[in-house]
């Protein structure tokens, strides 16, 4: 009788313990990491075909975002240039630079270069750059400083939350209307959102749905 | 998994008053439970002898296709890159990647165009809709043009230039022709399909002019919409064709002429008549519509008269009507007058005198399928009755020197070689035709199919035929427009058209001339002075409408042609080919949506029946849903019985354009039997899809009505899928309808009661006829969307949508618009048999019947309906007996998503997947929704749709294969998820097709209508956009249109902001005939509709003080008349 259970069980009520305690904190920390929206591709920075800095030409040259962007203001897609854009300069400007063969080559073979593409959202959501950047919604709220990037990083989550986030209170996410392409506009300091910001929601009558049917169809 | 009966509620077939086929009115039929059942049997559970450990395999599958599943998406998202165009000049300066774009263009038909607006997503056209600046046909186009687009991507086009079975290029296509053309002495006939082109016209003038005697030029058309023109040229003596102008008329008698279904052009058609029918008050005029008719048409179905009379004797009741009139008839020698009833002359008399009464403002209609000699006698009666000139107008046309089929089949010694610019004559032919040296002699021809690449005799050259939306070309409609055809693609397969091969026939090898340069030059020689570039942009040649031949330059110069038909005897029966609703003359047979639309008369779906009345059926012996074989000299065709309500006696309806051979995935493919699926609709044996031939019937193309014929029924079953039996709604008057007197009355009282005490809108039509007086009084059972947050709704946009049951003819455009701007999948016939079909938007077509009454008993007292069921009888040889379906009266309703605004489908969804937004619709977020299909379970307009299969990825005959049931597909699908089963060569074209502007739905996900959600949401995008910084963002009725609104022709459907009080949607809603379905559920839908109203004349033999459905719903409701009722209601319910 007195075998019927081995020695070792005497111990299994620590290790159910423990062992559950671990897996329970796996799955916890496993949850936590890939179904939360903010599993997102934050900090995110592939190598791109041309070493193109946004740094040096948005930033130092200060160049308008819509002069190689230029659809974004048309079109929910933000266009990426062709190589012609590059070239209206650059058959003056470092002409020779071997760092920009790629786009001299592209450009002659008529061959798009392949960017590697760093924001993105899922295929069912019907994100709209024409519809924020005209409605006072800078590219900085959703890029980051991009004007400071010598290589463009993710640098917010776009996730569900981050979009529900402005959509919930417009009034901090709206700038003047003049401002949206300047990534370095700061409120004044006698901004306040909810007197200047909601005001500027008022005037533009700022109607940022938070129903399932503005981004999902 | 039975749907329990409440108390109350109706819901035994016994007390059915709208039946929506025979089976139904009779109590049962193929699927005896669906009314009863929430999903038809084995939509939704799984098949019965689905074992234990069948279970434990797929489980055991599902687990490791789980684990694979983590394994392959891995932890991160893969890197994509994104490719811009290698120059800006490459898209074209206005291309914007993202934002659509529109052209004009039009689509050729037989005998006019459709004028279109086409819009093209990143260079692929993915949807058309008729375009609404042109004025000849005001933005109105059928069901074909809307699924045309699907042509284009057809997977089985031709994509290879072959000879003798060899590949080679379009070039050297092009200098063949050259040579042909240019080779001395050798003789060349041409057959083409019928066009309006100009330039097709000139090149023919052009080679004429040049090769004299060398060349002929025939058209063939399997049917001969034609003979409008050929009558009229024929009557008045010079090259005229007639233009009907359906909105000036008051009174409209139809002989056989289906002008709102079959007959071409009848969008436009539609939409005028639709104008004539529109009543924003009572003391509107509406017109009246009689029809003379043999099978149950669209028209017919739409008639406020209708007289069944058999096909060949329309020729009796034309010639009866001109004696009347005064018109001396030369009779042939059986007589003119036998073989018109009684009955049927009271019938025409009082008919007759009412479109006297109206001269100038009546109009008389023959149909294609009549002889000339009918419609040359029409001319005469509406001559008679002053309607020429006024109601119908008649056009010139340039005369043509082309010779028909039969003739150059006659001819063919003269010629060394056939050119075929797109003919299937041994399709359509018919059978002296059929088979001929014809298509022996053939050397050129431009193929549709890619089957008819490989079976081709020696030295013939295939080229691909192109699509109008690839090619450039021109026609004119049919006022007389010129209406560019304007590409919006290049040629898929590099595909040729006809004006290219008559150019490069013409041409040598060095100056031939483009598609482009042709049609641009036939554009200068006929407008020397106007812009081009203009003429392409608005899609139409501005002011160039033919001018209509002045009344006094009208004579007849022929004489009154006689007319002979001899009585039909006992036991013969008539045989009438007609133009399918679902796939024309065979020429959509393989597009998907057009096999999928239920036709607008028999709901039957991916099939053609031959159609009988009951009568008939019963002398013939014929069976519903049996297969019958049918003999006709020689010939011989086996297809299904189809009993049809209001159809002629002694005749059978065959639709044309089905029973395709050689390799077409939509038109013709078989069901493999598939013992594991326990599947009534197979059995064992395997399934053939895509219908009948009824063409070797025929003797020469053009024919439509033949006498004789013998037919005996084999036996055996032949399944159809029709959706009609789904969804019933029981004993409700779901459509609610009045005659225009019954309507003016309730009007006045409404008036003369509406400023009393004791006013109650209820007692008014048409509420009066509702279940509103039987409440429950207990509130709303569901959650009110805002009652409880009134700040989640918006005080700019809410939006309704009103349908005029008045407007609507059942044409099924939208059903197909809507297909096309939501990329919904077709399901197949097994699928359909099934209740998967997943249509948005439907088209309800209900019949009642004169002296129906739903509540008749048996001699026992019981319940006709449940006798026949107690007795285990399933009703289906019962079903003829039934009298009153032989002259019944149509009603149609589209019904779709109502968006109730206390939606039952909100309340039941575990995961919040169909929601209300703050707009008052109730949306479907698809990438939340986990498939419990809960919410269908609980709707109770039964208009949501599930997919059950992952139907864009899957072919349709294996749909139950997937990853979880064969190997190699899992293997395909971890090697790449993104892979179809399809056909590669299928799966690319159809991908094309999709808008990008919504969600293309996997399998498992719940869908409906979303009010076109995705064009509502880019119409406030757009607005915002031009807004800027300003605050006007709100829409007007000119910023969004949904698309099936876009589709109908005859302006049924009112879409709008109901908080714009200058929209057109609230000024409908106001209209007193507004009624909401269902109303006793007080669910506030927000889909209204305008209940109907008939135009009886009182004159008539068959007329009639209330519509069918009335009396109907008082028997079956145990009401008295109408005076008791209101009596009833006053007493508050019973």
């Amino acid at each position: 009788m007195s075998n019927i259970f081995p020695k070792w069980t005497n111990r299994l009520p620590l290790i159910l313990l423990v062992g559950g305690l671990v897996a329970g904190a796996c799955v916890v920390a496993g949850v936590t990491y890939y179904f939360t929206p903010k599993y997102t591709r934050v900090g995110y920075e592939p190598i791109q075909p041309v070493a193109f800095s946004h740094e040096v030409h948005s930033g130092q040259m200060g160049i308008d975002c819509r002069y190689c962007h230029n659809d974004v203001d048309k079109s929910w897609f933000s266009n990426i240039p062709s190589a012609e854009t590059c070239m209206k300069c650059h058959t003056q400007v470092l002409a020779d630079d071997p760092r920009l063969a790629p786009i001299r080559e592209s450009f002659e073979k008529n061959k798009p270069i392949p960017w590697v593409q760093v924001h993105k959202v899922p295929d069912y959501v019907y994100f709209n750059h024409a519809v924020h950047v005209n409605r006072g919604v800078s590219c900085v709220s959703c890029h980051g400083k991009v004007n400071e990037m010598k290589v463009v990083q993710h640098s917010k989550p776009l996730s569900m939350a981050f979009c529900l986030d402005c959509h919930r209170n417009p009034h901090e996410g709206v700038r003047p209307h003049d401002e949206v392409y300047n990534l370095d506009w700061e409120p004044p300091a006698e901004w306040s959102f909810d007197r200047e910001g909601a005001e500027l929601v008022n005037k533009m009558n700022v109607r940022s749905s938070q129903n399932c049917s503005a981004c999902h169809r | 998994m039975k749907a329990p009966t409440q108390k109350g509620q109706v819901t035994n077939a016994s007390e059915t008053q709208y039946w929506r086929s025979i089976g139904q009115s009779i109590g049962k039929e193929e699927h005896p439970d669906w009314t009863d059942r929430e999903f038809p049997e084995g939509a939704s559970e799984l098949p019965e002898n689905f074992s234990r450990r069948d279970f434990l395999k797929l489980m055991g599958a599902s687990a490791g296709l789980a684990g694979a599943g983590m394994l392959g998406v891995g932890c991160r998202r893969p890197e994509e890159v994104i490719v811009p165009f290698g120059s800006e000049q490459e898209p074209g300066q206005d291309y914007v990647h993202g934002v659509p774009m529109y052209f004009a263009t039009a689509m050729p038909t037989r005998t006019g165009a459709t004028p279109l607006l086409a819009e093209s997503n990143e260079g692929r056209p993915t949807k058309v809709s008729g375009n609404p600046d042109c004025p000849s046909v005001e933005g109105s186009a059928d069901g074909f043009a809307y699924a045309s687009i699907l042509n284009l991507y057809d997977p089985d086009r031709a994509r290879q230039y072959t000879k003798n079975g060899k590949v080679f290029t379009k070039r050297n296509a092009l200098d063949e022709l050259s040579e042909m053309g240019s080779k001395e002495g050798a003789r060349t006939a041409f057959l083409m399909p019928e066009s309006t082109s100009p330039s097709r016209k000139r090149l023919i003038r052009d080679i004429q002019a040049k090769y004299g005697d060398r060349v002929g030029f025939y058209v063939h058309e399997a049917l001969d919409f034609k003979i409008h023109q050929r009558a009229a040229t024929e009557a008045f003596g010079r090259p005229i064709r007639p233009s009907w102008k359906l909105a000036k008329a008051s009174v409209v008698l139809s002989l056989d002429c289906d002008f709102m279904g079959a007959e071409e052009g009848s969008g436009h058609y539609t939409c005028d008549f639709s104008k004539t029918r529109k009543l924003a008050k009572a003391s509107d005029q509406m017109s009246r519509l009689y029809s003379v008719e043999a099978l149950l048409s669209q028209t017919g179905a739409n008639a406020d008269h209708r007289l069944r009379s058999n096909a060949s004797q329309i020729a009796l009741v034309a010639s009866y009507l001109a004696r009347k009139l005064g018109i001396e008839v030369p009779s042939g020698s059986a007589g003119v007058d036998t073989g018109l009833s009684d009955n049927q002359t009271a019938w025409l008399d009082a008919c007759l005198k009412d479109l006297k009464n109206h001269s100038g403002k009546g109009l008389v209609l023959s149909g294609y399928r009549q002889p000339e000699a009918v419609h040359i006698l029409v001319h005469r009666i509406n001559d008679a009755l002053g309607n020429n000139g006024k109601t119908i107008e008649f056009l010139p046309v340039e005369s043509e020197e082309t010779g028909s089929l039969q003739d150059l089949a006659n001819d063919l010694g003269k010629f060394d070689r056939v050119i075929d610019l797109g003919c299937n004559v041994q399709y359509d032919g018919g059978a002296s035709i059929r088979g001929d040296a014809i298509t022996q002699r053939t050397e050129f021809r431009l193929t549709n199919f890619k089957h008819d690449e490989s079976h081709s005799s020696e030295g013939i050259i295939n080229a691909p035929r192109a699509h109008y939306l690839e090619s450039w070309g021109d026609a004119f409609t049919s006022d007389g427009t010129l209406v560019p055809v304007q590409p919006l693609i290049a040629p898929l397969f590099d595909a040729m058209s006809e004006l290219e091969v008559l150019a490069a026939f013409i041409a040598g090898k060095e100056k031939r001339s483009t598609g482009y340069e042709v049609v641009q030059s036939t554009f200068d020689e006929i407008a020397p002075e106007q812009s081009w570039e203009r003429y392409l942009h608005v899609g139409f040649l501005q002011d160039s409408q033919t001018t209509p031949v002045t009344a006094e330059d009208l004579k007849f110069s022929s004489d009154v042609p006689s007319i002979e038909v001899a009585p039909i005897k006992t036991g013969e029966v008539e045989l009438i080919f007609t133009r399918d609703y679902s796939v024309d003359d065979g020429r959509f047979a393989n597009n998907g949506w057009c096999q999928e639309v239920p036709d607008p008369i028999t709901k039957i779906t991916w099939d053609n029946v031959i159609s009988v009345s009951r009568l008939t059926s019963e002398e013939l012996n014929l069976k519903h849903g049996e297969m019958a074989e049918l003999r006709l000299g020689e010939e011989k065709v086996e297809a299904p019985v189809w009993v049809q309500p209001g159809q002629a006696d002694n005749c059978l309806g065959l639709p044309l354009g089905y029973g395709r051979t050689g390799k077409l995935r939509i038109a013709n493919f078989e069901y493999e039997s598939r013992p594991l699926i326990n599947n009534e609709f197979f059995g064992s044996e395997k399934i053939p899809v895509g219908g009948f031939d009824f063409y070797p019937l025929r003797s020469h193309p053009g024919v439509s009505i033949v006498r004789g014929g013998k037919i005996r029924s084999t036996g055996k079953a032949y399944p159809l899928s029709s959706t009609q039996e789904h969804w019933s709604m029981e004993g409700r008057p779901i459509i609610r309808e009045a005659t225009l007197a019954e309507y003016r009355k309730s009007e006045a009282k409404r008036a003369s009661e509406i400023d009393k005490e004791d006013y109650n809108e209820k007692h008014f039509f048409p509420d009066n006829l509702g279940l509103g007086s039987h409440a429950r009084n207990e509130g709303k059972i569901y959650k009110h969307p805002y009652k409880a947050n009134p700040e989640t709704q918006s005080d700019m946009h809410q939006w309704g949508m009103s349908v005029d049951l008045n407007s609507c003819m059942g044409c099924n455009a939208c059903v197909i618009a809507c297909q096309s701007e939501n990329n919904i999948p077709i399901v197949g016939k097994e699928q359909v048999a099934n209740g998967r079909e997943m249509h948005w938007l439907r088209i309800d077509r209900y019949y009642t019947g004169r002296n129906h009454n739903p509540q008749e008993k048996d001699p026992n007292g019981l319940p006709l309906i449940k006798a026949i069921k107690d007795k285990g009888q399933d009703g289906d040889d019962l079903q003829h007996t039934e009298e009153w379906i032989d002259d019944p009266q149509v009603v149609n309703m589209p019904m779709s998503c109502v968006h109730c605004e206390s939606a039952p489908c909100e309340s039941v969804c575990p995961v919040n997947a169909t929601v209300h937004d703050a707009e008052g619709m109730n949306v479907m977020a698809y990438n939340r929704c986990v498939g419990t299909r809960y919410c269908s379970n609980n709707c109770a307009w039964k208009v949501r749709r599930f997919n059950y299969f992952d139907y864009n990825k899957r072919p349709l005959e294996n749909l139950y294969d997937s990853p979880m049931t064969k190997p190699s597909l899992f293997f395909d699908w971890l090697g790449d998820r993104e892979k179809s089963s399809k056909d590669e060569d299928e799966w690319d074209l159809l991908k094309l097709a999709k808008n990008p502007q919504v969600s293309v739905r996997m399998r498992g996900v719940m869908e409906k209508c979303d009010y076109c959600s995705a064009r509502i949401q880019n119409a406030k995008i757009a607005k915002k956009v031009k807004a800027g910084a300003s605050g006007d963002v709100m829409l007007k009725d000119t910023d969004i249109k949904t698309a099936c609104q876009s589709a109908c022709s005859a302006d049924a459907i009112t879409f709008g902001n109901l908080l714009d009080k200058d929209s057109a949607v609230v000024a409908e809603k106001a209209n007193t005939r507004t009624y909401e379905t269902l109303d006793f559920l007080d669910n506030g839908a927000r889909t209204t509709y305008l209940a109907k109203v008939r135009n009886p004349n009182p004159d008539m033999p068959d007329a009639y003080e209330k519509p069918f459905s009335t009396k109907e719903y008082k028997a079956s409701e145990g009401h008295g008349d109408e005076h008791d009722h209101h009596h009833h209601e006053k007493e508050g319910g019973h």
